[in-house]
């Protein structure tokens, strides 16, 4: 069994840790926007005592600068490239997936409909799927929010809407509070969650979506450890994503790809079989 | 800070409009470019 280690977006630069991102069997970039964006105020991040907080807000160069300037210098690296997008409209989705299309440095699109720090696109999910869906021939997988109450339906849509694989789960909307003044302590009050707390909410929505969709789902959230990656596969997933845990050991791509490999070693037989019963890309 | 190599842009700091990671482009800044 082999399960294909990336990164979660935005939790890794591959043009300032190259020798990290050659390590993932999977690059995928911060997520792009169509404009250049400043982001959030600071504070942007947030210790807690079983996690972090995060309120980037998608700072970024924009796609036409991605493109020109970002692209060939990751196309070096020789790790296959996800690219994430995002926007506050079908139309954003839209303009960077056809600035990507045809473009062979790009394996695949993950489309960010679920960035807790940002204002959401009138559109739904599904929309956002199928407006990006009418614009590339690429693999396309959608990135879900675990914070909905039926998230296997929010999957479905974007299944239907032609999205590839989902990417499950993003971070969660959270408050940290200053323990002396009892203010928020990030910029913007809330950020988004994430780290091992949010491993048991990421496994639930594997969980849900694969028994919902018959697609492949990128598991993430909180993984720590190989028995963590482990954890996703056997809920669903085919292929499982590092994020906080990067921030602590940037070491942790080999680490986690060796001890899933004993972990699953030590069970054998008892393994679920849904890893890679479908390719990472088309 | 959470990466301290430039990764997550969380310790940014404000100058002449523009944000300016602290762990990468500092840890000492000129006030005024």
């Amino acid at each position: 069994m082999t399960v294909p280690i990336l990164n979660a977006s935005g939790c890794l630069d591959a043009l300032v840790a190259p020798d990290v991102a050659r390590s993932l069997d999977v690059f995928v970039t911060k997520t792009i926007t169509p404009e250049p964006r400043r982001g959030n105020p600071p504070v942007r991040i947030a210790e807690t005592n079983h996690g972090m907080l995060n309120s980037i807000g998608l700072q970024g160069p924009g796609i036409d600068t991605f493109v020109a300037e970002h692209l060939p210098r990751l196309a070096e690296l020789g790790t296959t490239l996800w690219v994430s997008v995002g926007g506050f409209s079908a139309e954003d989705f839209r303009r960077c997936c056809d600035e990507l299309e045809g473009d062979e440095r790009v394996a695949a699109i993950e489309l960010n409909l679920s960035c807790p720090n940002v204002e959401e696109a009138p559109e739904t999910a599904a929309e956002l799927v199928a407006a990006a869906r009418a614009t590339t021939s690429k693999t396309l997988y959608a990135k879900l929010s675990p914070a909905q109450w039926d998230v296997a339906a929010a999957a479905r849509a974007v299944v239907d809407a032609g999205a590839d694989g989902l990417s499950l789960v993003n971070t969660i909307r959270g408050l940290a509070l200053d323990p002396a003044t009892m203010t928020p302590r990030l910029g913007l009050h809330v950020g988004g969650y994430s780290g091992p707390a949010l491993k048991p909410v990421a496994l639930a929505c594997v969980h849900a979506c694969a028994a919902a969709v018959d697609v492949p789902i990128v598991g993430m959230g909180g993984v720590w450890s190989g028995l963590d990656a482990l954890e996703l596969v056997a809920a669903g997933a085919s292929a499982v994503a590092l994020g906080t845990v990067l921030f602590a050991d940037p070491f942790a791509p080999t680490r986690v790809r060796a001890e899933l490999g004993a972990e699953v070693a030590a069970r054998r037989h008892a393994i679920p079989s849904t890893a890679l019963k479908t390719p990472l890309s088309r | 800070m959470a990466c301290g190599y430039g990764a997550c842009y969380g310790c940014v700091v404000e100058l002449d409009g523009a944000y300016r990671r602290l762990c990468i482009e500092g840890p000492v800044l000129r006030a005024v470019a």
